[in-house]
This record gives structure tokens, C-alpha cells and sequence, in this order.
């Protein structure tokens, strides 16, 4: 009984086996008189045991009808998709129907562009961190060399937050560069890292203009760091971002922490200059400002607007486009 | 600032380009923003011409015939000007000209015309159709000494240079300065110059013979020096044409000529100068104070304006005559009758100045100065620059009355000496530098050597600042001027030699983008809002058990989003309801936001407001897009906390769910994620409630909002491994009957003790079983570590976990039916 049983099971498992790798009718119609035939498999079983009692008969018989019904159905079923394919095959077929969606969403433009930056100075070696936004008077200005009533203030129109308990003169960060200050008060050189993250400025909305942006703020600091080292890692960022023709060129400007100061212009298509960041060698006083040496340690530092990167970068010409938040402009950064 | 070249060509002359000029001075720090072209394309058509004779046009009682002598021809024209006399010299369009309209704002070509029946031949040009400045009241008047016939553009045509100068370099702020720094970087860079003329900076002895009575007296310390000389005999008339030609292109407009000498000086000087009148100073006395003085003043543009006592003033004992530094006063101004005056050159506190200008939003072209600092220096050579000019050009001979210099402090001339190595400028730079080009360098720019060492290639030196130089303080400072004056692309560039340290990573900037992956490949599509709210606003989305204050903001840019948000609902209910207006097509909306949230608990390490990134998720709609082959379900509260599951499982954080109690903001169909212990965020359909309150049409609208840096703490960042069963797994359906208040997770958790269980699937749930119950339906696998499992071992431990159900939950299998 029992190895008549398993003997089925054996059957059904070895017919739907092979039945499954079947490709042709002939085949096909060739397993179906292996098994389902008037000499088949089946057949054989049901004769092998028309002689027992009829109550293991009857119990057999029905597990023997039971997996004949089920290699029918198989067989049917084998049979219509061959036939299906079939068709398929030689007739005509839309491959051009959309797919079944599975929409991507987006990266905001502003964070790929930070992104790709920040992978940029990473291959060179920087780390990434990031600080507040609502920041104290003293980091954003007094650590930084940049005097109350100095008319260099006025480079930076600041929003100022009302007092938080005794917290006082807080304002929204006019720019990255107070965590330069940070950095160094709470870590020993040597430093390279960048900053990237938001800024505000008390100033009208234009095309290239915004009250709220993004900067990143980069700093090296070590016992032999000079100018020269600064002009070579700003040139090969500026290469990594905008390729290996990008040229890029340094003039004379002023920014309060640092001393000598400089801007970065690049120029990789159209022949023409455009201002990418501001930078310099960390200025002696904010160096002495956060308890190092100026004549053990320099470094330099510098900034850069995100925005302005992703214009060039990207062509986009109204910055106000940036966070207005609109799904068409957003789902294209993919 | 604007500066003609052809006033800085007074004083030194060169042969290369105004654009190589302009190059060199922008990559040496004084930025050229744009040059500005004055007759570059005037053709022959544009000529000197002088008026014959004027008659009455005909039909137009405002329009005269002018007969206009070109040397070679006499022209007739019809003009409408009110400033034309006979014998004035003028600027002549002849048909052809290519001349600036006005009224449509553009260049165009002009034609013969008739003008109310008479023929023009021509025309006579005002400053704006020239291009020459914005006037457009009357006609352009030449000098008397210019040439009928002669190209206009020899007479009038230059370069000018509009200048940004940053804020350290008040010095620049002239044309002394741009000339010496033109020196120093020709000399520098070789570049071949010829210098005309110097700027007179050392004391004359003037002559008074007859001294008027009058006195000075400094009474505020932030009033450093107050020179001035009282010069009779002046007649006060319009200035000549070489004068308003340098004013006019600089962008000043010419007033009379004694004002127009204070400004000429002051563009060329850097000194701003002011002139009085003074017999309206009828004390006979000038005190220049702060206290005890009128709280309102008329200045010369007759606005009163309210003053306060930090302001320092010019007075004549009792009443203010001017404000120091920013503006004069209309009770001394100058006027056409005027012919004894006192000239007042003086040094004032940079701070106090900037002060002032801010508080009254005036700003001048001398308070401009004065808070960038006007050197100590400068107030006797100004005056003697002055008297020079008035002289040159009064009609009549002028007396110099008096003289006067009052200091408060001697300042400048205590400027400490500042050194400079070949060492350290090696250590900044990264290259050498020679003596003879440091030395030539800082020479050029005013610097006085004190001392100088020098052993082989290395040196020292020992130099003097110059009074007009107040932002040199530092060796580093100097070694800015020598690199800036050779330019810094003519310095090397070499790599860095990187450290084998660096500071430890912040390992949640890592998170974040990770998150932001995660995001973008569920669907969502990333926004970025402005982090300030409205007071509506504010109060609709704050957390319910909140008892914080709200940060607000002194000076927001717009007056009504005062406040900084506490969390992203606003911004993100409003991204979705105003794009699913702007795009009905659209059936499937995601976005997120993560970005900083802040509240009013101080944070220890910083000593600042707390501000943390706040991840902020919305759903409406359809799952998916659908289209020919996918109609989508709607998104749901389960699929939302698929979703969420999905971001959490990914970043490998641990969590669960619990009931949520925020039940103004979200409805029923909430929760809230616990992890670690710790409430990090909640999720589920908005209350349409708070939809309107937010003026959002939109409905069914899922949110959920976490505190990602809670979330990143708790990130099981070593992924270890477990052992794997070699035996199979066995899988058996079961299905509860349970009461309608039992949650799932409470029967998980039961079956969950049962050790063999590898893995469990809530795969059916049916609400509607008579008696207040439901039934739940579970695939469980079984599976063990040791042996292939049994039907009867399976069964066995299977009866267990059916006791405790039984006996904690009252659950019972569901029979077949």
C-alpha cells in the first residue's frame, strides 16, 4: 500500500518534472502518452491494482484519479501557453507600451550639488560636517575678525533672532564661516574638513539672489600650509566638478578672516570668467582668536555658494526657482 | 566709485589697453566692475558747433530757430531747449548721427525732419542723447575753447572705471589712490608708465594778511582733527567745463563752483570737504560736540530728520550747522550771494560716523568715506589742493582770511611699525621673495623703511605705514601686498602634503544622504522649504503638548514669517496643495523634506537653540503613477507604514509601533514610532481640520514627521551575522479567532516566544465575524537548528503557543467552514 503510494507521488513529481521543460507540441504530445496515454503510466498504475481489496482499491484509485486530473490540467495548460507563445512569436508585439510605472522620486538640486561637493573634497581628503544655523554674534562675526561698526559688516546683511532665555545676540548665520571657529575651539590640527549648509541674508529676492542659500565652507589647517597648497586643491576641486579643461584663476580680495584673501573664478565653457568662491589663508587673529599659534599654524579657508554652483553647473538662471518648490523643476534632478 | 581715465591720466601715462588697466586692477583687489565708454561710437556726424544766432520759430511759441556755425557751414535747427544764448559752443548731430532717444530708450540714427513746418538740419544734443550723463533738462554747453568743427569725441570721450572698492581699502577711494596703485603694479609687473604729476601732500605756508576773528574748538573725542580756512571774495557761479567734466563722469552732479571744488577735491584726495557760509556762522565759533543740542535738523536736501546725542555735530556753539562727516545743514549752506566762506576738512571716529548714517538711512558720498576711514593726515593738503582750484578759477581774486587746525588726539602718527620677513613670507606664500621686489613693492604704496637686514637670501625689514593704509596692521597684511601687487597668478601652485590625522567624521552627514536615497527610491520627490512661518501657521502645526515659545525673528524679510518652524507640516502640506492645484493630472503625490527644525530648549554644546534635522514625509493619491497596464491602490495608512518600515529597516534602526495621542493633528488612523525607548516621530492621516485651518484643499492626506538625529542614535551600524539552519523550513497557516480590540501585535508577540518560529506573515484579516470579533490569519514557518522538524514536533510546539493564546487573549483557531 504504502510503496504503492509513494510510488504515485514519485509519478506526479517526475511527469510534472519533465513536463516543464518542454518547449515543442511534439514533445509535448510525446509526454502525454508517456504518462496519460491508453498505455501510460497512469493506465499501468490503475491496472497494477485492480486486483487488491476494494477497500485499498478504492482509496488508491481515487489518489491515482486525483493525480491523473492533475497532470490534465498541466498538460491543458502546457499545451494553450505553447500555443500562445506560438502566436506571440510570429505576429506583431507593442514593445512600446509604457511600462508598468514605478516612478523614481528626486533629489533636491541643491543637495546634489552639496552632495557632489562634498564627495569632491572627500576624494581630496576632506571631512564633511555641518553646524547651527541659528548662530551667536560672536562666532558669526566677533571670532571671525569682523568688528561691530566695521563697515566690512556690511558685506553681510544679517537676520537677526530675538533672545532665547539668556541666550543673546543670536542671528541666522550670514554664512558657513562660523564654523570654522568651532572646528578649530574643539579639535586639534590638523583639520581639513568642509561645511556645507544653510545661510541667510537680509536681503532682496532677484534672479540671483536669495534670502536663503546654501554655502560650504571648507578648512585646512596645519603646521606647513601655505598659498601655493591653496591654489592647487581650489584648481583640482574645480576640475573634479567642472572637468579637466575647467581653468580657474585667483585674484586679490577681501574677506576679514582671512589675510592674504582671494576669489576663484573659473572658466570651462564660453571663454568667459565666472566668480565661484571666495577664500585666503586663515587670518592670524582668528587663529590667535581660537588659541593657536599663527607661527606654528596656518591653513586656508573658503566658501562657495551652492546655488551659484548648480546655476553654472546645471544652466538654471532664476535662482527663486530653487525653492519655489515646483514639480516640474524638482522631478528633472533625478 | 567711477573715475574717468582721463583724470587719472593727469597723472601718469601709459601705453597698454584700458581693459589690461582694468584687468590689473581687478586681480590686484580693486575690482573694475564695468567700463564705462563715453563717445566710442560718435561718428563725424558729432561736432562742435556754436550758436549764431536764435530766433522765434514760427508756428511753436516754445520752439526757437538756432542758426548753429560748424566752420564749415551755417546750419539751421529747430530746438526746444530753455539754456541756449548766442555764441555758446554746443554739441552739433548732424543727419546720420547715431544718438540716444530718451523717450523709447534706445540708440537710433538721426534723420533730416521738419519739425511744425520748418526744416531741422540737425541737431543740438542734451547730456542724455550723448550718453554723456542722465541730464536731459537742457542742451550740453561746451568750453569756450572748443573749436567749431572739431570731432566731438576728442573733446568728450573717455573711459570710465566703475570701481568696487571692499570695504579695507578707503584709500582706493580716490584718484591718488588708484594712481599709486597703478604705480606700484606697473613698476612691479614691468609694464611701461611715465608719471606726470604728484600729489601734493606736504604743508604750505600760506600767507594771511588779514586774519578774521574766529575760533575752533573740539569738545567730543571722536572728532580727531578739524581744519579750515575762511577765504573771502568768492563769487559763486557755475564751474568751469574741465571741472564739471570730471565731476559728471564720476557720477557727481555739478552744483556752483566752490561745492564743486569741495567734490573735485574729494574724488581726487579721498578727503571729503565741506564748505560754509560764513557769515550765516554769526557766533563766530565752530564746536564740534554731541550734547545739549536740538533734537531735529534740516540738512542742505531740506529733509528734517530727527537726531539723538550719539551723533557727533557741527555747531556753531547753540545750533547744529552740520552733521560731522554726512551732510551740512541748510542754515549755512552756500548760496548764490554767498562770498565768505569757511572750508572744513577733518578726521572723524570711523564708528561714530557709520553710526550716524545707519540710524538716519543716509548715505553720502562722505559719510561713505568717513566710516571707511579718512586718513589723520590729509585735511591741510586737501585745503591747500582746494584754495589752488578756487584760485585757478574765481573770477576775481580770493583772500585767504584764516587758518585753522585743531586735533584732538594725535592717532596715525603713533601707527606701530610693521615687519616683514622673507620668512614668513615664504611660510604663508609657499615661495621666495627678493628683497629688491619687496622693498621696490611696499615703496611704491607709501611704506618707509625703518630698518633692513639681510643675510644671504634671507631678510628683514622694518617699515612705516602710511597714514592713508589704516588696514595695515600685521606682517601678514604685508605680505598680502606683495603677493596681490605681483598677482596671485603668478604664484605657484604645488599640492598640499596631506596628514595622516584628520578630525573624526560626523557620521550622520553619511545618514542623511543615505535617507535621502532611500527616499528618492520609494517615490518621493525631495523640497527644500523656507524655514519661517506665519503666526496661522505657526499655532496650526505646533505639537500639541509643546509648551515652548516660539524662536522669532528680529528682522524677517517678510514681516508676517516671523517665526522658525518647530517641525516641516506647513511646509510640506503646502508643497502638495499647491502643485496638486497647479498639476490635476497628476494622481500619485510623495515629498519630503529634511531639513532643520528649531525650538527654544538651549543645547549644552553649543550654547544655542536647538536645531535639528527633521525628516517630513506627505502622501496623497495613488500609490504609482497608473496607466494601461497598472491601475494602483490608494495610498493608505499601511502602505505609508510599509513605507516607513522600508526607510527604517534599511538604515538599520530598531522600532516599533505604538498608539498615537496626538489627536488634533492626526486622525484615528495614526501611530507613533518608538525607538530605543524613545518617541521619535508619528505618522498617519492628517485631521481635515488642520487642513483647513491651513488653508489647504486637499484631502486624505498622510504625513509623518521623525526626528532623524534621535533615529541615527539608535543605528545598529555592525551588522552581524547569524548562523543559518541547514534543515528546511515547514510553513502552517493559522487562523484566529479573536475579540475586535485585540491588536496584531499583542498576538505576535505571543507567538513570537515559541522558539522554532523563523518567520511569521500576517497574511489575511476578516472585520466582519458575528459577537464583536475578527479573524486573523498567520503564516508561521517553523524551523530548527538541529533537526529536520516533524509533523508531530511542529504540532506539538504549535499547541503551546495555542494554550497561551487561549489563556492570555481568549483567541481560538477558527474552525473551516
Amino acid at each position: 500500500m504504502n510503496t504503492n503510494k509513494t510510488y504515485l507521488e514519485k509519478l506526479k513529481l517526475e511527469a510534472a518534472n519533465t513536463i516543464e521543460n518542454l518547449l515543442s507540441a511534439e514533445d509535448i504530445e510525446t509526454w502525454r502518452i508517456n504518462y496519460l496515454g491508453r498505455k501510460g503510466k497512469i493506465s499501468e498504475f490503475f491496472q497494477s491494482f485492480k486486483d487488491m481489496k476494494s477497500e485499498e482499491r478504492n482509496e488508491l484509485g481515487s489518489l491515482a484519479n486525483n493525480v491523473k486530473k492533475f497532470l490534465e490540467e498541466l498538460y491543458d495548460s502546457k499545451t494553450k501557453s505553447l500555443n500562445k507563445s506560438d502566436i506571440q512569436e510570429s505576429d506583431f508585439f507593442d514593445y512600446s507600451l509604457p511600462g508598468t510605472p514605478n516612478s523614481a522620486g528626486s533629489i533636491h538640486p541643491t543637495n546634489q550639488m552639496m552632495q557632489e561637493i562634498c564627495i569632491a573634497f572627500n576624494k581630496l581628503g576632506f571631512n564633511i560636517y555641518e553646524g547651527p544655523e541659528i548662530e551667536s554674534e560672536k562666532y558669526a562675526f566677533d571670532k571671525l575678525n569682523i568688528p561691530t561698526n566695521h563697515p566690512a559688516r556690511d558685506i553681510w546683511d544679517t537676520i537677526w533672532v530675538k533672545d532665547v532665555g539668556d541666550i543673546k545676540s543670536l542671528v541666522l548665520r550670514p554664512h558657513t564661516s562660523p564654523m570654522q571657529i568651532r572646528i578649530m575651539e574643539n579639535n586639534e590640527p590638523p583639520i581639513r574638513v568642509v561645511i556645507p549648509g544653510k545661510c541667510y541674508r537680509y536681503e532682496a529676492t532677484d534672479n540671483t539672489h536669495e534670502w536663503h542659500f546654501h554655502q560650504i565652507e571648507g578648512l585646512v589647517i596645519d603646521k606647513n600650509i601655505n598659498f601655493s597648497n591653496m591654489k592647487s586643491t581650489l584648481f583640482e576641486f574645480a576640475r573634479i566638478i567642472f572637468g579637466e579643461e575647467t581653468k580657474a584663476r585667483f585674484r586679490c580680495d577681501f574677506f576679514p578672516f582671512v589675510e592674504p584673501g582671494a576669489e576663484m573664478s573659473i572658466n570651462f565653457k564660453e571663454n568667459t570668467w565666472l566668480e565661484l568662491m571666495g577664500a585666503g589663508m586663515v587670518h592670524p587673529k582668528v587663529l590667535n582668536n581660537v588659541g593657536l599659534d599663527p607661527n606654528i599654524y596656518s591653513g586656508f579657508a573658503f566658501g562657495l555658494g551652492i546655488e551659484r554652483a548648480a546655476m553654472i553647473k546645471y544652466g538654471i538662471n532664476n535662482i527663486r526657482d530653487f525653492y519655489a518648490n515646483d514639480y516640474q523643476f524638482l522631478k528633472q534632478f533625478k | 566709485m567711477k573715475i574717468p581715465i582721463s583724470w587719472i591720466k593727469n597723472y601718469i601715462d601709459f601705453n597698454i589697453s584700458n581693459e589690461d588697466v582694468s584687468e590689473l586692477l581687478t586681480m590686484s583687489g580693486t575690482e573694475v566692475s564695468d567700463i564705462i565708454k563715453i563717445g566710442n561710437d560718435w561718428d563725424s556726424n558729432l561736432i562742435v558747433g556754436e550758436i549764431k544766432n536764435i530766433k522765434k520759430h514760427p508756428n511753436a511759441d516754445r520752439l526757437s530757430l538756432v542758426s548753429i556755425d560748424t566752420a564749415t557751414d551755417l546750419i539751421e535747427v529747430v530746438c526746444g531747449a530753455p539754456n541756449i544764448t548766442s555764441g555758446q559752443k554746443i554739441a552739433f548731430a548732424r543727419p546720420g548721427a547715431n544718438i540716444y532717444n530718451p523717450r523709447d530708450k534706445k540708440m537710433s540714427i538721426l534723420k533730416k525732419s521738419s519739425i511744425r513746418g520748418v526744416e531741422s538740419e540737425g541737431m543740438i544734443c542734451s547730456p542724455l542723447e550723448l550718453k554723456y550723463s542722465e541730464e536731459h533738462e537742457g542742451i550740453l554747453v561746451l568750453p569756450k575753447e572748443a573749436k567749431n568743427g572739431q570731432l566731438l569725441n576728442s573733446l568728450l570721450s573717455d573711459d570710465i572705471f566703475d570701481l568696487d572698492i571692499t570695504p579695507n581699502r578707503a584709500d582706493c577711494m580716490s584718484v591718488m589712490g588708484i594712481v599709486r596703485e597703478l604705480i606700484t603694479i606697473f613698476s612691479a609687473q614691468k609694464i611701461d608708465h611715465q608719471i606726470l604729476n604728484h600729489f601734493e601732500l606736504e604743508k604750505e605756508i600760506i600767507d594771511i594778511k588779514n586774519q578774521i576773528e574766529f575760533k575752533i574748538r573740539i569738545n567730543s573725542s571722536d572728532c580727531y582733527r578739524y581744519s579750515g580756512i575762511s577765504i573771502d571774495s568768492i563769487k559763486i557761479n557755475d564751474s568751469p567745463f574741465w571741472i564739471k567734466d570730471k565731476l559728471i563722469k564720476s557720477g557727481l552732479r555739478p552744483i556752483n563752483n566752490i561745492v564743486d571744488i569741495t567734490n573735485f577735491v574729494m574724488l581726487e584726495y579721498g578727503q571729503p570737504l565741506h564748505a560754509f557760509d560764513l557769515s550765516k556762522i554769526k557766533t563766530k565759533f565752530i564746536e564740534i560736540k554731541k550734547n545739549n543740542l536740538e533734537k531735529e535738523f534740516i540738512a542742505l536736501d531740506n529733509v528734517k530728520r530727527e537726531l539723538n546725542e550719539k551723533m557727533l555735530r557741527i555747531t556753531d556753539g547753540n545750533k547744529t550747522i552740520a552733521l560731522a562727516g554726512v551732510i551740512g545743514g541748510n542754515n549755512s549752506e552756500i548760496d548764490t550771494t554767498t562770498s565768505n566762506i569757511f572750508l572744513e576738512a577733518a578726521c572723524f571716529d570711523m564708528s561714530n560716523i557709520r553710526q550716524t548714517s545707519k540710524v538716519l538711512n543716509l548715505s553720502t558720498d562722505a559719510s561713505y568715506r568717513f566710516e571707511r576711514g579718512v586718513p589723520y593726515d590729509f585735511t591741510i593738503p586737501s585745503l591747500l589742493r582746494a584754495i589752488t582750484l578756487i584760485k585757478e578759477t574765481n573770477q576775481t581774486p580770493v583772500e585767504i582770511t584764516g587758518l585753522w587746525d585743531e586735533q584732538s588726539k594725535v592717532v596715525n602718527e603713533t601707527k606701530k611699525p610693521v615687519q616683514f620677513t622673507s620668512e614668513r613670507y615664504k611660510k604663508i606664500i609657499g615661495e621666495n621673495i627678493s628683497l629688491k621686489k619687496a622693498k621696490n613693492i611696499l615703496k611704491n604704496l607709501g611704506l618707509k623703511n625703518l630698518q633692513e637686514q639681510s643675510i644671504d637670501d634671507e631678510f628683514y625689514l622694518k617699515l612705516n605705514i602710511p597714514p592713508w593704509r589704516q588696514d595695515l596692521d600685521l606682517e601678514d597684511d604685508l605680505i598680502e601686498e606683495i603677493a596681490r601687487i605681483i598677482g596671485y597668478d603668478n604664484l605657484s601652485s604645488s599640492p598640499m602634503q596631506y596628514a595622516e590625522k584628520n578630525i573624526p567624521v560626523e557620521k550622520n552627514v553619511e545618514y542623511r544622504n543615505q535617507t535621502r536615497l532611500e527616499m528618492k527610491a520609494m517615490g518621493y520627490i525631495e523640497v527644500i522649504n523656507y524655514p519661517v512661518l506665519n503666526e496661522s501657521q505657526y499655532i496650526n502645526t505646533k505639537i500639541t503638548n509643546s509648551s515652548q515659545n516660539p524662536i522669532e525673528l528680529i528682522n524677517p524679510i517678510n514681516q508676517d514669517n516671523k517665526f522658525m518652524r518647530s517641525n516641516l507640516r506647513s511646509g510640506l502640506i503646502d508643497n502638495l496643495s499647491k502643485n496638486s492645484k497647479k498639476y490635476p493630472d497628476i494622481e500619485s503625490w510623495k515629498f519630503y523634506e529634511l531639513g532643520k527644525t528649531y525650538n527654544s530648549i538651549i543645547n549644552p554644546d553649543f550654547k544655542l537653540p536647538t536645531q535639528n534635522y527633521t525628516l517630513g514625509m506627505i502622501a496623497n493619491g495613488l500609490i504609482n503613477k497608473q496607466n494601461w497596464a497598472h491601475y494602483p491602490n490608494k495610498v493608505n495608512f499601511y502602505t505609508f507604514k510599509g513605507e516607513i518600515e522600508r526607510l527604517l529597516t534599511n538604515l538599520k534602526i530598531n522600532y516599533n509601533f505604538i498608539k498615537n495621542n496626538d489627536s488634533k493633528y492626526y486622525s484615528n488612523e495614526s501611530a507613533t514610532i518608538i525607538s530605543n525607548q524613545t518617541t521619535v516621530g508619528s505618522f498617519g492621516f492628517i485631521r481635515q481640520e488642520t487642513l483647513l485651518n491651513l488653508n489647504a484643499k486637499i484631502k486624505n492626506v498622510l504625513y509623518a514627521e521623525f526626528n532623524i538625529e534621535k533615529l541615527f542614535e539608535n543605528i545598529t551600524s555592525t551588522n552581524k551575522f547569524q548562523k543559518i539552519s541547514p534543515y528546511p523550513q515547514a510553513t502552517r497557516d493559522l487562523s484566529f479567532v479573536v475579540d475586535k480590540n485585540i491588536i496584531a501585535d499583542d498576538i505576535i508577540k505571543i507567538i513570537n516566544e515559541n522558539p522554532l518560529i523563523s518567520e511569521l506573515n500576517v497574511i489575511d484579516v476578516y472585520e466582519n465575524l458575528e459577537n464583536d470579533k475578527k479573524a486573523l490569519t498567520f503564516r508561521l514557518s517553523y524551523q530548527s537548528f538541529n533537526k529536520t522538524l516533524s509533523n508531530k514536533q511542529i504540532e506539538e510546539s504549535q499547541n503551546k503557543t495555542l494554550l497561551l493564546l487561549k489563556k492570555n487573549l481568549n483567541i481560538e483557531l477558527r474552525k473551516q467552514i
